[in-house]
């Protein structure tokens, strides 16, 4: 197995939370800070640390508005982050693949 | 790190994924009981001796939202029994993508009741329009969830749209309004039984029950 493999996956996403933030919002165009953290049951401020971190590394968007006079926290993978993702699962799939060819 | 280890992450991600965007609840269970609670209301007014237009629109009104209460607390149960919250985002979507559409049927039945003008005055189109617009409904929900949702949508879409050209052109002499509450037991009864069974029969393992 090529470990160089385990060195390429991105440091970012490669994290567990994370991981699953962006899995999540792989599958929507968009959603709610709330939807967000009802699906993965995380708490407020453990989804804020974990977005922040998304946001400054450009894959994750967030778009702050109003609904019925409340405010409303929206978010969505990028362009980079669609594409960071893509490549982390490719990875993922790279490294399974080279294992069972070792075998 | 091991392969393992990336399997492991590779099926939390497919997980995820479909967990965000795929409502799983079973849909066995509430096909079966919308089913049965159909045929039992068409079995009644047969009892009762309702013949066309008799208590048509504000009896399968009233059914239909008896049944829809009680899919609503079997879904809940479902949803208790998962450790899951009841009104979570693809249950939302999947909400939303039937709304408007049932919405519709509600004033379609709603004209009727009031005997407006616009009401449809006849029991059989009214049954042909809620089976049009019900297909419709399943058929949006269908993008939400698995298990051949949409092709149910379109057997009543063609149903419906079967039964109100039948009846406009007079094609099938029997198909009059002395039978609109057996068409509506057959349409929302027998359909959605069959339709349950089938889930029942091919269920997925990964469905919560």
């Amino acid at each position: 197995m090529n470990p160089d493999s385990f060195q390429q996956l991105d440091k970012v996403i490669h994290e567990k939370s994370r991981m699953a933030i962006m899995s999540t919002l792989a599958s929507s165009a968009e959603l709610s800070f709330t939807e967000l953290r009802d699906t993965l049951e995380m708490t407020d401020g453990n989804l804020t640390t974990h977005i922040r971190t998304l946001q400054k590394s450009g894959y994750v968007s967030v778009a702050k508005s109003f609904s019925e006079n409340r405010p409303l926290t929206t978010c969505g993978l990028t362009r980079e982050g669609r594409e960071a993702f893509g490549g982390y699962v490719d990875l993922l799939e790279q490294i399974i693949e080279q294992a069972r060819r070792s075998k | 790190m091991s392969a393992n280890w990336a399997e492991e992450n590779l099926n939390t991600i497919r997980t995820l994924m479909e967990r965000a965007s795929v409502y799983r609840r079973a849909l066995a269970p509430i096909s079966i009981v919308a089913g049965i609670l159909g045929i039992l209301a068409a079995g009644l007014t047969q009892m009762a001796g309702w013949m066309g237009k008799d208590h048509f629109a504000g009896y399968w009104m009233s059914v239909a939202a008896i049944t829809g209460g009680i899919v609503l607390i079997l879904m809940y149960r479902q949803a208790s029994k998962a450790g899951e919250k009841f009104w979570s985002p693809p249950t939302r979507r999947v909400a939303q993508a039937m709304l408007p559409l049932l919405v519709a049927g509600l004033v379609l039945g709603i004209l009727e009741l009031g005997d407006l003008p616009a009401a449809s005055t006849d029991s059989i189109r009214l049954a042909a329009l809620w089976m049009i617009l019900y297909g419709g409904a399943l058929h949006s929900a269908g993008f939400f969830m698995r298990r051949g949702l949409k092709l149910l949508g379109w057997s009543y879409l063609i149903l419906g749209s079967l039964c109100l050209f039948c009846q406009e052109s007079g094609q099938i002499p029997w198909l009059n309004e002395s039978c609109a509450h057996l068409v509506m037991g057959w349409a929302f009864g027998v359909n959605n039984l069959i339709y349950g069974l089938y889930l029942r029969l091919t269920s997925e393992p990964r469905e919560t029950e």
